[in-house]
């Protein structure tokens, strides 16, 4: 097994010296947050499928204690990544998949059931549904590592100062924040 | 940094006592002895300008300022090659890596090549892992006659070690473990409450191994003027603390301050001057690479510094005819018996236990278990041996990457800290082979004219049998501590890929068969010394930049008393 497959095994976040990792800064100014800015034409998706990117990713990631994904602009970051950060053949099969799903997902009652089953699906291998892999986990990115899911869906320690190995969690301990930006997807 | 002197753009017409080539950790260092002993001293060094806390960049960005959240865009996987397949690669650190597309290498097999032209180099960069090496280490190859003896047993760089430990500031424990020699310690970090459990089972189902916190070169303390760790583990974008040690936060501020001190980046060394009539260098040959032009500079002594492979390189581009196959290489050693520790193979598990104990801050220690195979005698299916390098913690939201889930209570539940996990990985030792090697590019040339290196290495069959017992060894630990899910891990690995180029100058007692004596010194040449990883004998599987630190203070200070002697 790979390294990078034995990582995903066990949802183990980062190795070598980045590992446990907490984000951070520690001076005045960094808690500003994101500032309101018009909305880019967007460039992977089109403005229609955009209306239902939001609709997949707030299914995924709905309103909870924390905000929806697509209320912290996870959207917007996908399209943003998916065009510079992706090769062009999982583009392709991204851009493909999600086309052919569209017209299902918009006349469907129930779309969360629709997406728990495409979801179980993709992940047993369904290579009809592997679009939604790369859309769920880069929604996770976009909102996890947002300043709302760092700072409200994680504990957020800048500057922790001395370590302790040992303090007491229960089931309303939250984790930290990840630190070192690094995804093994 | 008070009390440097930069030259500028094509300034020449300097004289100095010693230069200094190279800003890394040894480098820094070098110039920190130099300069504290009296000397002036001029470090050359290729890439930019890098001041402490000035030129750390990123150091503040909250997470959701950095662009692409730290992604990396196809674009740049085509500009860094190479260097966007380090676990540390991102946006946030990016600038302190080279670009593979403007500085080519020649690969006869692939080789990870990982390089940070800065001054300060990779210190910026490295693990900080510091352990030291043993006679169990320095015997080995004379014992079992591989490769040539070191010159050098523990007893002398014992003193060294002391040294470099106290300037730096390792933190770490006593452990008493003869094959890995304790040192001159701050206090160590702490375990988790799950790291003490995989010790105390570990030493119960294996009593000849022990897991214990890693020696890093990270302050627990304030320390020299340095600050101590705060725990926030991005050690890499630099730390305006300056906890973690590097030369900018410390050696060259610390060179700076005795006044002795002049720094030059944009210099590639492109030779050293070698005058015949006298069988010393005079100085080197440097090509500013913001003008264009060459510009010579004199000293009594030169450190090479440059890396391994770029004063491997540095020798090879200054041949004379004297020394038709680099300079300093009468022995025809130069180049040859290239290592690099071989790892990324190990085993991963989780526990279910512990689920009302945490940690508080991000602790950038990691746990070690040193070498515990064919240490009083050879009883495997190979010899030397490996040590691990392990991390654990309680898995994040990552989790949800790789199973089905979605919808609120799903979301909720990746808030939660999940399982304790733990990744053991194996570091090995790798033997001195002379057809694993470094030469100059025949046709290819950089953009500064100068032929590009051309790496030739793969690992052999004694390291290709320890790695099946690296990844065993990993996986009936893990189980002997109780953790589900454990999954061996590691492939074929590349090269270059734990960027402990070592090897390629080595030491040894006689000059036909090393380039460099005991004092890191060249056979040939009085006034030449080279004290980075090239001068390593044998890769012994503890990381070894705290072992090229003690023999470059070690290097130092028997420079300066062969100066005032007026031997040099």
């Amino acid at each position: 097994m790979k390294r990078r497959t034995a990582i995903q095994s066990i949802g183990l976040v980062t190795t070598h010296a980045l590992f446990p990792s907490i984000l951070t800064s520690f001076l005045a100014g960094c808690a500003n947050g994101s500032k309101a800015t018009p909305d880019p034409e967007p460039t992977f998706f089109t403005e229609q499928e955009m209306e239902s990117l939001k609709e997949v990713i707030d299914l995924i990631l709905p309103e909870t204690n924390t905000r929806s994904a697509s209320a912290v602009g996870t959207h917007r970051f996908m399209d943003e990544v998916f065009v510079k950060c992706l090769p062009l053949e999982q583009q392709k099969m991204i851009s493909e998949g999600f086309t052919a799903f569209l017209p299902k997902f918009q006349s469907t009652e129930n779309k969360l059931d629709l997406l728990t089953q495409i979801d179980q699906q993709a992940f047993s291998g369904n290579e009809a549904h592997s679009w939604f892999i790369p859309v769920k986990q880069y929604a996770m990115i976009g909102f996890f590592t947002s300043q709302e899911g760092t700072t409200k869906a994680s504990n957020y320690v800048p500057v922790p100062g001395d370590y302790q190995g040992d303090i007491p969690a229960d089931e309303n301990t939250l984790n930290y924040g990840l630190t070192s930006q690094h995804y093994y997807i | 940094m008070p009390g440097f002197n930069i030259l500028g753009k094509g300034s020449s017409g300097n004289t100095y006592d010693a230069i200094v080539v190279g800003s890394g950790l040894t480098g820094g260092l070098a110039a920190r002895e130099l300069t504290e002993a009296g000397l002036k001293v001029l470090v050359l060094e290729r890439g930019r300008m890098v001041e402490h806390i000035k030129d750390y960049p990123t150091e503040n960005t909250d997470p959701w300022d950095v662009p692409l959240r730290n992604l990396v865009t196809e674009e740049e996987k085509k500009d860094y090659e190479i260097q966007q397949s380090l676990y540390l690669f991102g946006q946030d650190m990016k600038h302190f890596l080279v670009k593979d597309s403007e500085h080519p290498y020649e690969q006869v097999k692939p080789f990870n090549w990982y390089r940070g032209y800065q001054m300060g180099g990779r210190s910026l960069l490295w693990a900080k892992h510091c352990f030291r090496l043993s006679d169990y280490d320095f015997e080995a190859n004379q014992k079992e006659g591989i490769g040539i003896d070191w010159p050098i047993r523990y007893a002398d760089i014992a003193p060294w070690y002391d040294y470099v430990e106290g300037y730096m500031g390792i933190s770490g424990n006593r452990d008493g473990i003869p094959q890995l020699p304790d040192g001159n310690f701050l206090p160590p970090f702490e375990m988790n409450v799950f790291e003490k459990h995989l010790k105390k089972r570990i030493k119960e189902a294996f009593a000849e191994r022990d897991l214990i916190i890693g020696r890093m070169a990270i302050l627990t303390q304030d320390h020299n003027g340095r600050g101590k760790c705060r725990n926030r583990n991005l050690c890499y974008r630099g730390c305006v603390f300056g906890a973690p040690y590097s030369s900018n936060a410390a050696s060259l501020p610390d060179a700076a301050k005795t006044g002795n001190l002049t720094m030059r980046p944009f210099s590639i060394v492109e030779r050293l001057i070698y005058d015949r009539e006298t069988n010393r260098i005079k100085g080197v040959s440097v090509i500013d690479t913001e003008t264009g032009e060459q510009v010579e500079f004199f000293s009594r002594v030169v450190f090479l510094n440059a890396s391994t492979f770029g004063s491997t390189q540095i020798l090879m581009q200054s041949a004379t005819p004297e020394f038709p196959d680099g300079l300093a290489n009468s022995s025809g050693a130069l180049g040859h018996y290239l290592m690099d520790h071989h790892a990324y193979i190990g085993a991963t598990g989780e526990y279910s236990g512990f689920q009302d104990s945490f940690y508080y801050g991000q602790r950038p220690a990691s746990v070690y278990i040193p070498r515990f195979r064919n240490i009083e005698r050879n009883d495997q299916e190979y010899i030397r041996g490996f040590s691990f390098e392990n991390y654990t913690s309680r898995s994040n939201w990552t989790r949800g990457f790789y199973g089905p889930g979605i919808g609120g209570e799903w979301k909720e539940g990746l808030t939660r800290p999940g399982n304790w996990t733990a990744y053991f990985e194996a570091y090995g030792e790798t033997l001195p082979e002379y057809h694993n090697q470094l030469s100059l590019s025949q046709d290819k040339k950089d953009k500064w004219g100068l032929p590009i290196l051309k790496v030739d290495m793969a690992y052999g069959e004694n390291e290709h049998r320890m790695r099946k017992d690296m990844q065993q060894t990993a996986i009936e630990m893990l189980k002997a501590a109780g953790l589900e899910g454990v999954n061996g891990f590691g492939g074929d690995p590349v090269p270059g890929s734990v960027i402990h180029e070592m090897g390629t100058a080595r030491m040894g007692r006689d000059p036909k068969t090393s380039v460099l004596n005991q004092w890191n010194q060249a056979h040939d040449i009085d006034n030449l010394f080279v004290t980075d990883g090239s001068f390593m004998v044998s890769s012994p599987p503890q990381n070894p930049s705290l072992t090229y630190m003690a023999m470059t203070a070690r290097a130092c200070d028997y420079a300066v008393k062969e100066m005032k002697q007026g031997r040099i």
